[in-house]
Parts: structure tokens; C-alpha cells; sequence
């Protein structure tokens, strides 16, 4: 539920938790993004650092220069003027995928469909790439999105024991969550397919391709797509499709 | 000016050396964890000696330091655990500004007391700043020396700073009153939140008056400690949310994790409470079978200790 009050969670000596509400929802999580926004814009002496998620916003700030007292008082009253309509409009990126293409993707979008009753891996790419995506918000790896949106019919749990390695751009569900992993990385999620785009690169500023609040949407390719795609994405020639709607 | 130089090369590695500042600040909304010092203070402390930028960065020794050959005459600093260093195998004498020479050997005795040294070398090690920050975040491989720990033959440089300053540096010492002991017991104090609401009153009473001991499995990350049971009021799990440093999250098994420098920006399980600021640096010299009692302080005492902290900082300067 959203909270009729927010609430503002002492998180020890220098930060605080904005807390809208305890569940994951598009209308929760629009708030903490629009709050975000007026937060960064109001330039507020003393907050260093800012951790959007799902439902809340961890606020790292400096006691010698605020108090949490006056802190609160700040955001209850930015709270009370937020408003809607003013909000940047969300991106919307295009993410090439080839589904089922080597291991561990072929196995897995095979169990994807066993596991859910489905009478083949095409209907599991069809309801994949059909959904609407919203990055809900960043985190547990750099540059991992934590997205909404995936049809429940495809749902899956992890597997008992997590992979020890499992590549960079590799598209998958855990449950109900989907995501991308940003770097190689041991993981216990079903990974159904892989994308040739680069998720994170700290050189880049901000160093992700995608942002809390951005819209997802994925685009089936071909291996020969994928391998077509891939050089073009590591010598930095590929333009990912990114539009903005207004 | 002089040019960067190359100050020293690693004949011998040592169980886990890496390059840390400060950390990374800014990037945790993109999931990139902060990492830097486990023991900021000891490095901010290595850093003053030799008049260093606050964000220079230095060595992370854990355990055993690495055995370094210098490659040029400098200056350096060492601080934090007490690894017994030792020069061309003579003791060498910490908190200090000592000059080293091109051929000197560094090596060390092994663990007296904490376990983490810090190295500094005048002008601090010259890696790529990456994200803001020299800090090496060893699980992305992100920073420090190709995002890695030190390894047999690393030639690692400086940044170059003019000559005529290091002269008054040389006889600079830290007061004995001002270096910090390590002890493999301590009250750690904490403040109760964001979720000690999710368990009952019994669990944090449990939570506050017994013993718990740093296990094996701990480390940069963060500390899994042994000891009586923190039942939760219904589930373990919580919808994720940040995580600050030094939350000490409670999962399903009950024992509770002290969340360090590279833990993930965001996570599920219940958070009872958080270390206070000055209690950080004392953890990270704390290891597998030491043992800590969480003292509860309030959000103003807190405060009152982050401002006394901050003013002992302060006082370290030098001449």
C-alpha cells in the first residue's frame, strides 16, 4: 500500500528513508522517481547522495550541515508541491535480444516453458517481448535494472544453486522480477536470452544505458543479428535506439 | 615538477593488498558501490603525515602486507593495524613519516594487533580515477590496478609532487594519544532503524545485550556474526530498499550481517539497526573471531559523536 503518511525511517547518523509505501507499484514508484527529480532540483545544502528504489529513497546527508529535523521538514514540503505533470517524461530504450541462442539460454527458455505449461519456447518469446517494461529502479550489481512488467505467465524461480558465472547482457526472470546483468556475475536466475548491448561502462557519465524510470521495450534478433551487432557494440559504433515521448 | 615515477614494485603480494581512497560517492543511484578504506580514518590519518590530497589514495594491506621493493628514494607513511612492518628486516615504526630509499625491501612480521595497514606514499599511488574515485571494487573489477588486488611484479607510480616540500616533512609523528588502539573485543554502537519495528521487543533486547563473533565469512562486503538468534516478527524479507553503511541486516536464518565498504547499493532482508560513523573504521580493523556488543545509542547522541569525531580529526594535523 502507499502510506496516507510518508514515513522517514532514521537510517543511523548520516542517513535518513523517505518511505512512500511497502509494496512494488507503478504509482508508488513514479512518486519516488518525481520526488527524486524535485529533490535533485531543490539543491538542498547537505545531501550528498541520493538511493532510489521500488518504494522508498535513502538520503545520505551531513549532519553538521542539516539536521534531520530541518532535513524532514524540507521534504514533507517539496512532498506537498510535487507535482505530476511536471515530471520528465520517461525514455523509452530498445533492447536487441536473441532468445535461446547457446547456453545456458536455450536450456533455460526450455524450462521457462515446461515450468509454466506453455506448449513451446516461441509462445515464451512472444509473451517476453510483448511486455512493458519499467525500470523500477538500479541496483545490486552497477548498472543492474530491476524491471516490472513481465507477464506472470512466464514467471519462474531461481534455480536451487546459483550459476558461478553467467555472462554480461544476459536477459532473464528470477520469479516474478526480469532483469539484465550489467557484468559477468554468479546468479541464480533463468536467463531465456542475451543481448549484444553493453549495460554498464564507467566511463560513460551516468555509467548505465538505462535509468530508474526509463520504459524497456525488447526487439527479437536473429544470432546472425546478435553477431552482426556485437563488434559494432564494443568498438562503441552502435546507436542504441533511445526515444524520448513527450 | 617532477615526472609521475614508478615507487614501487610487488616481489610478493601478500593474501589481498588493493588500492583504496576514500570511495566512490554519487554513483550508488547506478548500483556502483561506494568500497574506499575499511579503515577511512587510519588512511585520512597516513594521508596528513605527507600532506596528501584527503582523497589520495594508499595500500589496503589485510592480514600480511605485500613484500615491496622501492624504486625510487621517497617518502611514506604507515598506519592503521599493526602488521609489523619491517624495513630491509628492520622494524619500522608506524604513524610516522619515514624515508624510504630505491632498493629498500618492505616486509612484514604478520598481525599484532587490527588487520588492516595502510600504506601512503607521498603524493599517494597514481592509478586512474575511475567513478570519482582510485578505490578498487574487486567483485566488478572497477577501479585500483585494473580493478584487482595486487600480484607479483605490479610496478605501481605516484603522483608527482615538487621536491622542496617533503623536507619538513620528515620528522612528522601522530601523538600517541591520537592513534586509535585496536582490540579484539568491542562495543559497537548503533542506532536502532530503519526496520527494528519488524522485530518484537525480545529479539532486540537479544540483539543488544548478548555476544557476537565475527565469522570466516567476512569481508569487504560485510561481517557475518555468530551469535544468539534474532527472530523476526513475521518475514525476513522486505521489498529492497538502499543500504547505508554499517546496517545490520537480519535475514531468514536470523544472525545478524554488518554491511561494509562494497556492500550492494540495495537489498531485501530486514535492517535492525546501523553502526555509527566513528564505530566503522574500529570494525574494519576487527577479524574472524573477534567479538563485538552492540551498544544502542540515540539519533542525537549519535550526533554528538559524528561532531566530536569529526573534531579529533581535525585535531590531527601537522606542522
Amino acid at each position: 500500500m502507499i502510506y496516507p503518511e510518508t514515513r522517514y525511517p532514521i537510517a543511523g547518523d548520516q542517513n535518513m528513508v523517505v518511505e512512500f509505501g511497502d509494496e512494488i507499484d507503478i504509482t508508488l514508484n513514479q512518486k519516488v522517481h518525481g520526488m527524486v527529480s524535485a529533490i535533485k532540483r531543490a539543491e538542498i545544502a547537505g545531501i550528498r547522495e541520493l538511493i532510489p528504489t521500488y518504494r522508498s529513497i535513502l538520503i545520505n546527508y551531513e549532519p553538521s550541515i542539516i539536521s534531520f529535523a530541518t532535513l524532514q521538514d524540507k521534504l514533507k514540503a517539496l512532498e506537498n508541491r510535487l507535482d505530476f505533470s511536471s515530471l520528465p517524461s520517461p525514455r523509452e530504450v530498445e533492447i536487441p535480444i536473441v532468445y535461446g541462442y547457446g547456453e545456458p539460454y536455450k536450456s533455460d527458455i526450455e524450462f521457462v516453458a515446461q515450468y509454466n505449461g506453455l506448449g513451446s519456447v516461441q509462445e515464451v518469446i512472444e509473451l517476453f517481448t510483448s511486455g512493458d517494461y519499467l525500470v523500477y529502479m538500479l541496483g545490486f550489481l552497477p548498472g543492474f535494472a530491476y524491471f516490472g512488467g513481465m507477464s506472470e505467465k512466464i514467471a519462474t524461480p531461481r534455480l536451487d544453486k546459483p550459476r558461478i558465472s553467467v555472462p554480461a547482457g544476459s536477459v532473464g526472470m528470477g520469479g516474478k522480477q526480469s532483469g539484465i546483468l550489467p557484468l559477468d556475475s554468479p546468479s541464480g536466475w533463468r536467463y531465456i536470452g542475451r543481448t549484444p548491448l553493453k549495460l554498464f561502462d564507467p566511463s560513460w557519465q551516468p555509467p548505465t544505458l538505462l535509468r530508474a524510470g526509463d520504459k524497456v521495450r525488447f526487439v527479437p534478433i536473429s544470432p546472425e543479428q546478435y553477431e552482426h551487432i556485437s563488434p559494432k557494440v564494443k568498438e562503441g559504433t552502435f546507436k542504441v535506439k533511445v526515444t524520448s515521448k513527450f | 615538477m617532477e615526472s609521475i615515477r614508478e615507487v614501487f614494485e610487488v616481489l610478493w603480494p601478500g593474501p589481498l593488498a588493493t588500492i583504496q581512497d576514500l570511495g566512490r560517492f554519487g554513483y550508488q543511484q547506478y548500483g556502483v558501490p561506494v568500497s574506499g578504506a575499511m579503515d577511512g580514518l587510519a588512511l585520512r590519518i597516513a594521508n596528513r603525515l605527507l600532506d596528501n590530497d584527503e582523497y589520495a589514495a594508499g595500500l589496503e594491506c589485510t592480514l600480511l602486507g605485500p613484500k615491496l621493493k622501492f624504486l625510487n628514494d621517497t617518502l611514506i607513511a604507515i598506519t592503521g593495524g599493526d602488521l609489523a612492518p619491517l624495513l630491509n628486516n628492520h622494524p619500522l615504526p608506524m604513524w610516522e613519516v619515514v624515508q624510504v630509499q630505491k632498493g629498500d625491501i618492505l616486509s612484514w612480521r604478520g598481525m599484532r594487533n587490527g588487520c588492516r595497514a595502510y600504506l601512503s606514499i607521498v603524493g599517494g599511488i597514481d592509478v586512474p580515477v575511475v567513478l570519482g574515485s582510485r578505490s578498487t571494487y574487486l567483485r566488478s573489477r572497477i577501479g585500483g590496478l585494473e580493478g584487482r588486488a595486487l600480484r607479483t611484479g605490479d610496478v605501481l607510480k605516484s603522483v608527482p609532487v615538487s621536491s622542496e616540500k617533503l623536507e619538513h616533512l620528515i620528522d612528522r609523528k601522530v601523538p600517541k594519544e591520537l592513534i586509535p588502539e585496536y582490540k579484539s573485543f568491542e562495543e559497537i554502537r548503533v542506532i536502532l532503524g530503519p526496520q527494528a519495528d519488524h522485530f518484537p521487543e525480545e529479539s532486540i533486547a537479544t540483539f543488544l545485550n548478548s555476544e557476537y563473533a565475527i565469522t570466516p565469512e567476512s569481508d569487504r562486503m560485510g561481517y557475518r556474526l555468530e551469535g544468539p538468534e534474532i527472530k523476526h516478527k513475521g518475514k525476513a524479507d522486505i521489498i529492497s530498499d538502499g543500504i547505508p553503511l554499517g546496517a545490520v541486516q537480519v535475514p531468514g536464518n536470523c544472525k545478524p550481517i554488518v554491511l561494509m565498504v562494497d556492500r550492494q547499493t540495495t537489498g531485501g532482508y530486514t535492517k535492525i539497526a546501523t553502526v555509527i560513523t566513528p564505530d566503522i573504521s574500529k570494525l574494519g580493523q576487527m577479524k574472524p573471531g573477534d567479538k563485538i556488543r552492540f551498544r544502542e545509542v540515540s539519533l542525537a547522541q549519535g550526533h554528538q559523536l559524528l561532531n566530536a569525531f569529526q573534531k579529533t580529526i581535525d585535531q590531527i594535523k601537522f606542522k
